[in-house]
């Protein structure tokens, strides 16, 4: 079904709306959520989370993308659901992505009176000036938590240049960050 | 642990980056296997068409004559060749004579290693291109066996290494020396030698002769070929020092010998490889 009538459906507050989320983004859902979680239930549990947010959210807010929606809502979910969780049971692999990134941006660095989405805006900014498969890879690895290996494997990369582009993209990201004044 | 704010900066990105990366479809991944085929398969026209272009690159080890051209061209080395070892275990005779070897060509020759491009004598006075070849010797260096069944025999053939050679059959005497242009003999010599059969070719086709006396153009180390022209050469055709080319234009040799096309022509040009050292 088309994204704008699965809307109205929700805007109708009509629940085939939910079953045709799930059926079109159910899958891609759930894999955000285990790249996080790394734990099926608690992956389901998240992704459920996530049609109950998308229930509230609409109406009133009629998103442009419903893709992207739908994948902000889970991961925020999954996000906090990862703090809220104990340290034994997070991903390995989640947990370097996230140091990886937090060495572009440590929170102690930020500029004051900088918003996540201004960062975010930033971001978005400076990967469009990226090449395409550079971007991707790393939204893939940074958005969606996606491991190096299922990248490598997504994109026909090898491994170490899918490292290797990540990296060069990170500190070409910081070096940005830095020269737009929000990272001190 | 706290999720740092970059982690949930990242999730504002635009929207339509968020979709591009979801619909990023596979790279076609580049077929390592084609394109080391490809460079492979490249390398090997290069190789081809080098082989034709430049046949020089690709010699059979023959001996060949030092390119000469304009007239009258004359050859003055005093060091003495060596005969070399091609890829069928024959080995070409040393070259001409350079002492006494003038080279009258009327045209510039170009020299190919599977043409060994070579000189001649001619019996006639006046001197000509032989079988296509350009350069034209005023004086070679001529042998045969003086009497027996081996008188007949002439010398066509290359050197051979030792291991083409069987068991001894004979010893003979052999008339060598240098003849000019009109077939006349300018010195002669009476060598002792011995007649050797060759590896799994009969003694009625083709024998070796290895000297115990040195010749002035002749070694006691190496083993001449002479061959009986009367006989089916096909066996030994490998140790010709040329193919034989036919005596008509428009025949066929076709990597075959015929019998009896031998002509006098040929054993006086290829005569002329058999030279001293």
């Amino acid at each position: 079904m088309d994204d704008s009538k699965i809307i109205e459906l929700y805007f109708e507050r009509d629940d085939r709306a939910i079953k045709e989320t799930q059926i079109k983004y159910g899958k891609l859902c759930h894999k955000i959520a285990y790249n996080i979680l790394n734990n099926y239930e608690d992956s389901e549990e998240c992704v459920n989370d996530t049609y109950v947010g998308v229930w509230n959210a609409i109406p009133p807010t009629r998103p442009n993308n419903f893709m992207s929606f739908v994948c902000k809502i889970t991961r925020n979910l999954s996000l906090k659901r990862l703090e809220f969780m104990k340290r034994e049971k997070r991903s390995a692999d989640v947990l370097v992505s996230i140091h990886e990134l937090e060495g572009v941006l440590p929170d102690e660095r930020y500029a004051a009176d900088v918003s996540d989405e201004d960062i975010g805006k930033l971001i978005s900014d400076f990967l469009y000036t990226q090449k395409e498969d550079v971007r991707n890879v790393f939204i893939r690895r940074y958005y969606f938590f996606d491991s190096i290996k299922e990248i490598a494997v997504e994109f026909s990369f090898s491994e170490s240049k899918v490292k290797n582009m990540l990296f060069y993209t990170r500190n070409k990201l910081k070096d940005y960050l830095i020269k737009e004044g929000v990272e001190i | 642990m706290k999720t740092p704010r970059i982690v949930n900066a990242i999730g504002h990105i635009d929207d339509d980056l968020i979709n591009s990366a979801t619909k990023s479809k596979k790279v076609a991944k580049k077929n390592i296997w084609i394109k080391w085929t490809s460079l492979a398969a490249s390398f090997v026209v290069i190789i081809i068409v080098a082989a034709v272009a430049v046949p020089t690159l690709f010699g059979d080890g023959n001996t060949t004559l030092p390119v000469v051209s304009g007239d009258n061209t004359t050859i003055n080395n005093s060091e003495s060749a060596t005969p070399t070892t091609n890829d069928n275990g024959a080995t070409t005779a040393p070259t001409v004579n350079q002492d006494t070897t003038h080279i009258n060509n009327a045209e510039p020759t170009t020299s190919g290693g599977n043409d060994n491009t070579t000189t001649a004598t001619n019996n006639d006075s006046t001197t000509k291109p032989v079988l296509g070849h350009e350069a034209v010797l005023s004086e070679a260096y001529f042998y045969n066996v003086s009497e027996g069944v081996f008188s007949t025999y002439i010398l066509c053939g290359k050197v051979i290494s030792e291991d083409k050679i069987g068991s001894k059959i004979d010893d003979v005497s052999v008339s060598a020396g240098w003849k000019n242009n009109a077939n006349e003999w300018l010195t002669t010599e009476t060598l002792r030698a011995e007649v050797y059969l060759i590896n799994d070719i009969s003694k009625d086709v083709a024998v070796a002769l290895k000297f115990i006396d040195k010749g002035d153009a002749l070694t006691t180390t190496h083993y001449y070929v002479i061959m009986n022209p009367e006989a089916d050469l096909t066996p030994v055709k490998d140790y010709l020092i040329r193919p034989l080319e036919p005596n008509n234009a428009g025949d066929e040799v076709a990597g075959e010998v015929v019998k009896n096309e031998l002509a006098e022509e040929y054993v006086v040009e290829y005569t002329t490889q058999f030279v001293n050292e």
